[in-house]
């Protein structure tokens, strides 16, 4: 009796662990592409917008359409484990720039057609570049980031025209040298370590990251670090530095936290603090970076780097054409803004940048004027050759004092080697 | 022939007899060529045609799907998007794997024909039943039943992904060639020659190779020192309040490393930390911890300290207590000083017992990621190294030019040549504590 019971038991156990590995196997399959529906991928804190643009989609069309979030790893690092399997869905939220480039070297996403998608009739200037890889479209952008001047309009109510007024406003603002910490009051921050922030300065004067070639397309071996104008942008935020106009010294983090209490008056930021601050109950204006005097006759405009987030096709998926039409579907400027509330996005239609709405924020506004002159990083892969060495020359530069022209001869030498390791 | 075969032994059993040996060689013969036929020509039917059921399955296996697995192996795949290489890859590792356990399994089918025919020739054989020879069967073969299920996942869970990584090491799977665009190619030697022969790439390995070493040292070593140290005043009987002290003492150790070396990082921040604050007030310029190599070392070294002494603390403690008093008395009573005391008696015995987990701790120093990378990432950044800081350890450098730099292949090289650093050191030192170990046994 006693075996038999020791029999069935096991059996039992056996069964039931069986069965939960069975059970687990079959995981839900709405992730999949199928023919005859949709299924689209996108960040768990957008589920409830697109839900609602899924159902929407579905009733003008009658085409099924599947939602699934994903936590953690982002669309492409999924997609690469799942793409080539056949698991991988139809369509993706993904990043632009430089996460794009990586997914397109593994060969994730599908080509889409320029004219097809309406690039540059639906999707303002400073966006279209964001879903392209080596001249080709890959996605269509949603929402934008980039950097501007953020101020806070208690202390400064209406934003100067040019870089030397702001900064003769903000020498005569500035309290900080000698002041215990609590009653220093800061008129301009610029994190001058990172040069993500700082190289729309450089721009106005002329430096540039990589050439463009006749194509159009991103040149790598065209390096413009070390120009006359990136010297001279180099020296005159040394300038600014050694003026005690901004100060030394504090990290990005610091200076959000001196913005955000009040005790600074302008910040380069990103666009994504946005919310951030206006929830810290700053009274936030946006100016775009203004133009600096670059020479006695010239001026520059800073062109900053923008960045963002669009939809995108698998390469795998078994809809292309279905999924071109959601695509066409899902940037309508009503979606567009609603993505714009959800995340902080700029929105990236001119549709959006037009509206009612939007005028009225001056917010957005500002940060529109900035779109006009901005750029997306280069999302070729010499992109991640730059980085290092820039960062290093700044603070080279502007911590340890060293000569300018010689160490941005040394960058561009430096870019140039890591390029060539590269391959 | 015959006489080679009567020569063949699986036993070192000299009372067999050439002829019985020689009908064994036959069997086992039958067994290598097609497993379970030695089984069967001895009339074990269930058990000769359970073998050969296995062989026949194996040949399925090979014919249908491992064959082209193993040339998907060698070849990685010929068009691309439609072969996707690192599937291959791990196709092919699988292929191997069970095709190295159908060979282990024919071995040992092969030794254990011999062995039967050996026992059903001897003088005190008894033919059992069915039931009983299954039950002795079961009986002999409980330890591999029960291990299988664990070598299964040992074989699916960490061999698979150990062979994988170690052939990426030899691919050149890194941002230009990523599947399933493109396809891969065995490239040999050619990672290891780039990291440790040529330019750029070999400065980087072995100036971050000689700090590598100076911080497995120090900080190894001086945490231990200060630890022994802290143990050795604790257990003078003349302090008061010990418990205290050893409270506040663990909690270095109690506190989660990510949190306190965050909280670390920001102390030793240039302009605001907490640091150069309470120097300042000595009148210390601020000392820019985190952003110039040297100081960013001496930072590091400090932290580890910090973090690394409570557990040899605790450690000597508990042995200092188990020493005999009696030899201290003996000791003073000789005119020996404390200093001499510790030299001579405490640390020679804190040192028989400590010295495997030391031994162990540089090895975990070696590959100490959470210090370095958590409190300096590396930084600052030096331009003499490819992708890599002034405070980087090679683990740390492997884990920047695979992630930031997606060079897959030059991650496992590196790794691939970590392991087989910390393998002969670790190696030679417990060959030698070993050794010690039977000296302290006298």
């Amino acid at each position: 009796m006693k075996k038999s019971l020791r029999f069935v038991t096991c059996l039992a156990v056996a069964g039931c662990l069986c069965g939960t590995a069975l059970l687990g196997g079959c995981a839900s399959d709405t992730g999949r592409s199928k023919e005859g529906r949709l299924s689209l991928w996108v960040g768990e804190q957008l589920e409830d917008m697109f839900k609602q643009m899924a159902k929407d989609y579905t009733e003008e069309t009658g085409f099924p359409v599947v939602v699934n979030t994903y936590t953690g790893l982002t669309a492409s690092d999924k997609l690469a484990l799942d793409g080539p399997f056949g698991r991988g869905g139809d369509v993706y939220m993904q990043g632009g720039g430089g996460d794009l480039a990586k997914a397109i070297e593994q060969g994730l996403f599908l080509e889409l057609g320029k004219e097809e998608m309406e690039l540059e009739t639906k999707f303002i200037e400073g966006a279209q570049g964001l879903m392209q890889y080596k001249g080709k479209l890959y996605g269509v952008p949603l929402g934008t980031e980039t950097n501007a001047m953020f101020y806070n309009k208690d202390i400064l109510p209406e934003f100067p025209e040019t870089w030397e007024e702001m900064i003769e406003w903000v020498k005569e603002y500035n309290d900080f040298v000698g002041q215990p910490e609590r009653k220093k009051q800061f008129g301009l921050l610029i994190d001058y370590t990172n040069p993500y922030y700082t190289w729309a300065i450089n721009e106005a004067y002329g430096a540039y990251v990589f050439g463009k070639d006749e194509a159009g397309n991103w040149d790598p071996t065209d390096l413009g670090f070390d120009t006359e104008g990136s010297i001279k942008a180099y020296e005159m935020m040394k300038g600014l530095i050694d003026d005690k106009v901004i100060p030394t010294d504090m990290a990005i983090t610091l200076m959000q936290t001196k913005f955000r209490s009040g005790k600074a008056a302008i910040i380069l930021d990103g666009s994504w603090d946005l919310a951030n601050f206006r929830k810290a109950g700053i009274n936030v204006g946006i100016a775009k970076i203004p133009d600096i005097q670059i020479s006695a006759t010239e001026t520059g405009t800073p062109v900053a780097f923008s960045g963002g987030y669009g939809l995108a096709i698998n390469s795998y998926s078994l809809n292309p054409e279905e999924s071109k039409d959601f695509l066409k579907f899902a940037t309508q400027d009503k979606y567009v803004m609603q993505y714009y509330e959800a995340t902080g996005r700029i929105p990236a239609t001119v549709g959006c940048s037009e509206s009612e709405a939007v005028l009225a924020d001056d917010c957005l506004a500002g940060f529109y004027a900035q779109l006009e002159d901005s750029y997306p990083q280069p999302s070729i892969n010499e992109m991640n050759a730059v980085w290092d060495p820039l960062t290093a020359a700044a603070v080279a530069i502007f911590t340890n004092n060293e000569d300018i022209a010689k160490t941005l001869h040394k960058v561009k030498s430096d870019v140039e080697a890591n390029i060539k390791l590269l391959s | 022939m015959t006489k080679f075969l009567s020569k063949i032994r699986f036993t070192r059993d000299e009372s067999i007899s050439p002829e019985r040996r020689k009908g064994a060689a036959l069997r086992a013969l039958a067994s290598a060529a097609f497993a379970g036929l030695g089984y069967v020509i001895q009339k074990e039917f269930i058990k000769g045609f359970a073998y050969m059921a296995v062989e026949v399955a194996f040949i399925f296996f090979f014919a249908f799907w491992g064959a082209g697995a193993c040339k998907n192996f060698a070849t990685l795949g010929e068009v691309p998007m439609r072969d996707h290489s690192l599937v291959m890859m791990v196709y092919g590792i699988l292929a191997i794997i069970i095709t190295v356990a159908f060979v282990v399994f024919w071995a040992a089918n092969v030794a254990g024909t011999y062995k039967q025919y050996i026992k059903a020739t001897g003088e005190n054989y008894i033919p059992l039943t069915r039931k009983e020879k299954l039950r002795e069967w079961l009986h002999e073969k409980t330890p591999l039943l029960f291990l299988l299920p664990g070598l299964i996942a040992i074989a699916a869970g960490i061999l698979i992904p150990l062979v994988f990584s170690i052939s990426i090491a030899f691919t050149d799977y890194d941002a230009a060639h990523q599947p399933p665009k493109n396809l891969l190619n065995w490239i040999g030697f050619q990672n290891f020659k780039d990291l440790i022969l040529l330019g750029q790439y070999a400065k980087t390995f072995f100036g971050i190779l000689g700090w590598t070493l100076i911080w497995t040292v120090c900080s190894s070593v001086l945490p231990y020192g200060l630890g022994i140290l802290l143990a050795v005043l604790l257990s003078n009987p003349r302090v008061r309040g010990k418990k205290i002290f050893k409270i506040i003492y663990i909690l270095p150790w109690a506190i989660p490393g990510y949190i306190s070396l965050l909280v670390l990082q920001s102390m030793f921040d240039t302009g605001y930390g907490l640091i150069n604050q309470i120097l300042g007030l000595f009148g210390i310029e601020n000392i820019p911890w985190l952003t110039k190599t040297t100081p960013a070392r001496i930072a590091l070294i400090l932290v580890s300290i910090w973090t690394g002494f409570s557990f040899p603390m605790m450690l000597s403690e508990n042995i200092i207590k188990n020493i005999d008093k009696e030899i201290y008395e003996a000791a003073t009573l000789d005119g020996a000083s404390s200093t001499r005391t510790f030299f001579s008696i405490t640390f020679p015995l804190l040192m028989f017992s400590i010295s495997p987990i030391f031994i162990m701790g540089l090895a975990g120093a070696f590959n100490n990621f959470n210090i370095i990378f958590l409190m300096t990432g590396g930084y600052p950044i030096n331009l003499n190294y490819q992708s890599a800081g002034s405070t980087d350890i090679l683990i740390t450098w492997l884990f920047k030019l695979t992630i930031n730099n997606n060079k897959y292949n030059y991650g496992a090289a590196i790794s691939l040549i970590l392991f087989i650093l910390i393998a002969i050191f670790s190696i030679f030192n417990l060959r030698k504590t070993r050794a010690f170990k039977e000296e302290a046994g006298e």
